[in-house]
C-alpha cells in the first residue's frame, strides 16, 4: 500500500518532507475547510507536493481504507526507515542521486534511503555507514594505502 | 592514544550521538559495543559504554566539553585501562591527568610525566577472582593513634571503615595513619573523591610538606569534573594499589569518601533513567562498593589495607550507604559527635567501634590491655551519672573516677602527634601503675610528650622500651615490670626539663589500687532511707 | 779452691781481730760486773759503815779504772797493728788485682777485636747479598712497569675503539631518526599535495565513476 510513496523516497530530506506533509494531513482530517469544503482535500491541493497528493488520492480512492489509520500507519512506516549514510567528496546533482537510487533499488534491494553527507577531504568515491557499520571506499584511503606501500 | 580515524578504520563500526543528558549520551550504531568499553568521539572526547538497549547505546561521558548531537563515535575494542608505573610515587593525579594521560587505550608514545619504560597497562574496573591468593591477616597495622592501636586495632590487609559526621576528625586520623605507615616504608594511595579544589590543594601541600610524598600517590577528582570521572576515581586508586601490591609491597589505600561516591553514582544512574531504589539510589549501589573493596586484602604476595571513609548525618548509623559499607568491611571506627563536642581528640567511640580481625594480630599482652581498658572505660562511662556524688561515694568508685580521667587524658592525642605502639603500651602501663601521682593532667601530658620524643631520638631508650613492651605476656607481669622501671619512665632525667619547680598536687583519692571490678555500679543512695 | 798466701794472712788478721774484740768485750763485761758488785757493796757499806768501806771502795774503783785504761790502750795498740797488718795485705791484694785486671782487660780487648772482625765480615757478606737481591727486585719492577704500560696502552686502544664504535652507532641512530622525521614530514607534504591536487582535478564524470565503483565494492562486501 505504501510502496508507491516509499519507493519515491531517496534521501532523508525526502523522508522529512513527507513526514511533515503527513503530519499536516493528519491534523487536517477532522477540520472544517473554507466554504465548507473538505479541509483534507484543500490541504492535499495546497500544502502537499503533487506526486504525493496523487499517490494518496489513489490509495484513498479505495473506500475501505480509513484516512486516519492510513496516515498513522504511513507515519509509523516512515519512522521505521533506516537511512544509509553516504559521504561524498562533492555535492551530487539530482540526476546523480536518482541514478544512485535506481542502481541501489536494482542491484541491492529497494527502499534504501540515502543520507548524503559532503566532505571534500575524501577526494572521491564514498564512505558508507549503515547499521553501525563503517566502510571507507574513498579515494583518499586508497591514495594513502598506495603511499604507505611505496614508503614515501 | 591513537586518534578517531584509526579506531574507525580498525573496528569499522560507527555510532552517532542522538541525545545528550549532561554526562549521559545516547547513540545509535556501534552494533558490537559491549558494556565497559571505551569509545572515542570524533571531536576528541572519551566515554565508556554504560549499557546497551535495543535501539541505542548508553555512554557515560568522561571529558568536560559538551558533545553535540550527530557527532560520530568510534569503538576502541578495549576496556577502560590505565598506565601505572613506579613514577606515580610522589605524583598528584588529577582528573585532567586521568582523562588525558592515564586512560591509555594502547601502549603508544609515552607522555612527559610517566616514563615509557616499566609501565603496566591495567584495567580499572576488574573483578578477577583472587580468592585463592588471600592469606590470613596476622600482622598489625600501626596507626600511631593510641586509642585505635589499643582499643580498635587494625590488621594489615583489613578493610576498616571510618565513619562519622563531617568535621569529626576522620581525615586527620587518616593523615596520621598515612604518616606513620609512610615512615615504615608502606606505599600510601589516597583517593580524594569529588572534593573541592581547595581541599585537594591542601592535601597536596600536606604530602609534600611531610616529606612522605615519595611513598604516596594522591589521586584527586574535582567536584566540578564529569560525574563519570568522579565515579571512576576509587577504582583508579585501587588499580594503582594493586600495581604496587603485585610488587610484593604493603599498600595503604584510603578512599575519601564513599558516601560522596555513592551520591555521584546516584546522580549518574538517575540521569541514565535507572529505576530508583531506596533513597533514590540504584539497586546495584551495594555491588559497586563491594566489588571495589573486595579487591583489597592480605595476599600471599603483598597486601592492600583499605580505609574507606563514610560520612554519617547527625550520628545516624542506620543510613543506607553507611550500613552497606559496614557490612562490606571488616569493622568500623566511629567518630562520635558527643565525644568531639566534649573535646576528646580523636573522637573515637571505642564502644561503638568494631574490628573483626584486628585483635587476632595483637600480641597477648596488647589484647589483654585492650580488653581491660575497654572494660574499665565502660565502667567509667556507667558511673558518670554519679559524678556529682563523688565525695560521698566509696573509695573504689572514687578511684575509678580518678583513674578514668587519667586514662581519658592519656588517650587524648594531638592530630600532629604519632605514638609508636611499644611506647603506647609502656605509657599505658605507667598510667595504670599510677606513676606521676598527684600530677595535673596537663603536666602528665607534657611528660608523655617528652618521653615520646625521647623514644624517637634516643636509640638506647627505644631499645629499653621495646624490651619492656615485648618481655611480658600478662598484664600483671607487665605492670610489675613497669613498676621496677620507675627510674627509666617516671624519673627519667629528660623529664626534668618539663617539671615545674613546685607542681601543684591534685587532691588524690586515698585508696590504694584495687582490682578492676566488672560488676555493675552500686545503687544510688536514697536520702529518705538514710534519714530513717 | 787453694788458699793463697794473701788469703791466709787475711784470715789470720781477721781471727786476731776477732779475738781482740772478744777480749775487749770480756773485759767490759767483767768491769760491768765489778761495777755492779761495787755498787752493791757501796750500798751495803753505806748501810752499815760508810766511811771506811767507802774509802776502800773508792780505792778499788780507781784501781779498776786504771786496769781498764791499760787494757784499752793495749787493745788499741793491737788494733793498730792489725790495721798495719791489713794495710800490707791490702797493698798486696791491690797489686794482684791490678795484674788480674790487666790480664782480663787484654783478653777482653782481644775478644772485641775478633768480634769486630767477624762483624765486619758479616756486614760485607750481607751487603753483597742485599745488592744482588736489590738488583733482582729492580729488574723485576722494571719488567712489571714495562708490562703495565704495554697493557694499559692496549686497554686504552680497545676503549678508544669501543667509544668510537659507540659514537658512530649513536650518530647513525640519530641520523636514522632525523631521516625518519624528514621522511614523515615529506610524507605529510605529499599527502597534503595529493589531497589538494587530486581532489580538485577530478571531473564530475570521474567522480561519478568513482562513486559507482565504490557502490560495486560495497555490494561485493555485503555492506549494503
Amino acid at each position: 500500500m505504501y510502496s508507491e510513496l516509499l519507493d519515491q523516497l531517496m534521501t532523508v530530506d525526502d523522508v522529512e518532507k513527507l513526514k511533515n506533509e503527513v503530519e499536516i494531513l493528519r491534523s487536517a482530517v477532522f477540520k472544517l475547510g473554507k466554504k465548507n469544503e473538505d479541509a483534507f482535500e484543500q490541504t492535499l491541493k495546497n500544502d502537499v507536493r503533487t506526486w504525493v497528493a496523487e499517490a494518496i488520492r489513489k490509495i484513498l480512492a479505495d473506500q475501505t481504507v480509513d484516512k486516519q489509520k492510513f496516515l498513522q500507519d504511513l507515519s509509523e512506516e516512515l519512522k521505521k526507515l533506516k537511512p544509509v549514510q553516504i559521504t561524498l567528496a562533492s555535492q551530487p546533482s539530482q540526476a546523480l542521486l536518482e541514478k544512485m537510487h535506481d542502481w541501489l533499488n536494482v542491484q541491492v534491494h529497494p527502499g534504501i534511503l540515502l543520507d548524503i553527507q559532503y566532505e571534500p577531504a575524501i577526494l572521491g568515491g564514498m564512505v558508507i555507514a549503515a547499521d553501525g557499520k563503517y566502510h571507507d571506499f574513498s579515494l583518499r584511503k586508497k591514495t594513502l594505502e598506495v603511499l604507505e606501500k611505496t614508503n614515501i | 592514544m591513537k586518534d578517531f580515524a584509526y579506531y574507525l578504520d580498525k573496528t569499522q563500526e560507527i555510532g552517532f550521538v542522538d541525545q545528550v543528558f549532561h554526562s549521559i549520551i545516547y547513540a545509535h550504531g556501534l552494533p558490537h559495543a559491549h558494556p565497559g568499553e571505551v569509545v572515542l568521539f570524533e571531536t576528541g572526547e572519551i566515554g565508556y559504554v554504560l549499557s546497551l538497549n535495543d535501539q541505542s547505546v548508553e555512554i557515560s561521558l568522561l571529558s568536560p566539553p559538551v558533545v553535540d548531537v550527530g557527532v560520530r563515535i568510534a569503538r576502541t575494542n578495549s576496556y577502560l585501562s590505565m598506565k601505572v608505573s613506579d613514577d606515580y610515587l610522589g605524583m598528584t593525579i588529577t582528573s585532567a591527568d586521568l582523562e588525558k594521560n592515564t586512560f591509555a587505550l594502547e601502549e603508544t608514545e609515552a607522555d612527559g610525566r610517566v616514563d615509557g619504560k616499566n609501565t603496566d597497562l591495567r584495567e580499572v574496573d576488574t573483578s578477577k577472582n583472587t580468592f585463592t591468593l588471600h592469606k590470613k591477616i596476622t600482622e598489625p597495622l600501626e596507626t600511631g593513634v593510641k586509642v585505635v592501636d589499643l582499643l580498635v586495632p587494625i590488621g594489615v590487609g583489613q578493610r576498616e571503615l571510618l565513619l562519622g559526621d563531617r568535621k569529626t576528625g576522620k581525615s586527620n586520623f587518616v593523615l596520621q595513619t598515612i604518616r606513620t605507615q609512610a615512615q615504615k616504608g608502606c606505599i600510601c594511595v589516597y583517593a580524594s573523591i569529588g572534593k573541592s579544589q581547595l581541599e585537594i590543594q591542601r592535601l597536596t601541600q600536606f604530602f609534600q610538606s611531610e616529606q612522605i610524598s615519595k611513598q604516596t600517590v594522591f589521586i584527586a577528582s574535582n567536584s566540578a569534573q564529569r560525574t563519570g570521572l568522579i565515579f571512576l576515581t576509587p577504582y583508579v586508586a585501587m588499580t594503582v594499589a594493586e600495581y604496587f601490591r603485585d610488587q610484593g609491597k604493603k599498600v595503604l589505600l584510603v578512599l575519601d569518601d564513599l558516601t560522596t561516591h555513592a551520591r555521584y553514582y546516584r546522580e549518574l544512574m538517575l540521569l541514565a533513567k535507572r529505576f530508583p531504589g531506596r533513597n533514590s539510589y540504584p539497586g546495584d549501589i551495594f555491588h559497586i562498593h563491594a566489588r571495589l573493596l573486595e579487591r583489597g586484602g592480605n595476599f600471599k604476595n603483598g597486601s592492600i589495607t583499605c580505609l574507606p571513609v563514610g560520612q554519617s548525618f547527625l550520628g545516624d548509623l542506620a543510613g543506607y550507604i553507611q550500613t552497606n559499607l559496614m557490612s562490606i568491611t571488616d569493622g568500623h571506627i566511629l567518630f562520635d559527635n558527643e565525644y568531639f563536642d566534649q573535646g576528646r581528640r580523636p573522637a573515637v567511640n571505642p564502644f561503638l567501634s568494631v574490628t573483626r580481625v584486628g585483635e587476632q594480630t595483637q600480641t597477648p599482652l596488647a589484647r589483654e590491655i585492650g580488653r581491660t581498658l575497654r572494660t574499665f572505660l565502660a565502667d567509667f562511662e556507667k558511673i558518670q551519672q554519679f559524678k556529682h556524688f563523688q565525695t560521698e561515694l566509696n573509695e573504689s568508685i572514687q578511684y575509678k573516677f580518678y583513674m578514668g580521667e587519667r586514662l581519658i587524658n592519656f588517650l587524648d592525642q594531638d592530630s600532629q602527634e604519632i605514638v609508636p605502639f611499644p611506647m603506647t603500651l609502656v605509657l599505658f602501663g605507667a598510667i595504670w601503675a599510677d606513676f606521676w601521682k598527684n600530677q595535673p593532667h596537663e603536666q602528665i601530658k607534657k611528660y608523655l610528650r617528652t618521653l615520646i620524643d625521647l623514644y624517637k631520638k634516643d636509640t638506647g631508650f627505644q631499645k629499653q622500651v621495646d624490651d619492656i613492651a615485648t618481655k611480658s605476656e600478662k598484664l600483671s607481669d607487665f605492670i610489675e615490670n613497669i613498676k621496677q622501671q620507675q627510674d627509666l619512665i617516671a624519673n627519667n632525667p629528660a623529664l626534668a626539663a618539663v617539671t615545674p619547680p613546685a607542681a601543684a598536687p591534685v587532691a588524690p583519692p586515698t585508696p590504694t589500687p584495687t582490682a578492676v571490678s566488672t560488676t555493675t555500679p552500686t545503687q544510688p543512695i536514697d536520702k529518705k532511707e538514710a534519714k530513717k | 779452691m787453694a788458699l793463697t798466701g794473701t788469703t791466709l794472712l787475711l784470715l789470720l788478721a781477721l781471727l786476731l781481730l776477732f779475738l781482740l774484740t772478744a777480749a775487749l768485750l770480756f773485759l767490759i763485761h767483767t768491769y760491768n760486773r765489778f761495777a755492779e758488785q761495787l755498787e752493791d757493796m757501796e750500798e751495803v757499806l753505806n748501810g752499815k759503815s760508810f766511811g771506811k768501806a767507802g774509802k776502800v771502795l773508792e780505792e778499788a774503783r780507781d784501781e779498776s779504772l786504771t786496769i781498764i785504761e791499760k787494757s784499752e790502750k793495749k787493745a788499741e795498740a793491737i788494733l793498730q797493728n792489725t790495721n798495719m797488718f791489713s794495710a800490707d795485705v791490702q797493698e798486696e791484694m791491690s797489686k794482684k788485682l791490678k795484674e788480674t785486671g790487666q790480664k782480663q782487660m787484654d783478653e777482653y780487648l782481644k775478644a772485641l777485636a775478633t768480634l769486630r772482625q767477624d762483624l765486619v765480615d758479616i756486614f760485607q757478606k750481607t751487603a753483597k747479598e742485599l745488592e744482588v737481591e736489590a738488583q733482582h727486585d729492580v729488574e723485576g719492577f722494571r719488567q712489571a712497569i714495562v708490562q703495565n704500560v704495554v697493557q694499559s696502552q692496549e686497554k686504552l686502544a680497545t676503549q678508544l675503539q669501543q667509544e668510537t664504535e659507540k659514537t658512530s652507532a649513536a650518530l647513525e641512530k640519530h641520523r636514522a631518526e632525523v631521516q625518519a622525521k624528514m621522511d614523515a614530514s615529506v610524507k605529510d607534504i605529499v599527502k597534503q599535495v595529493v589531497q589538494d591536487v587530486v581532489g580538485k582535478s577530478l571531473t564530475s564524470k570521474e567522480q561519478e565513476l568513482l562513486i559507482f565503483k565504490s557502490l560495486e565494492e560495497a555490494k561485493q562486501q555485503h555492506v549494503l
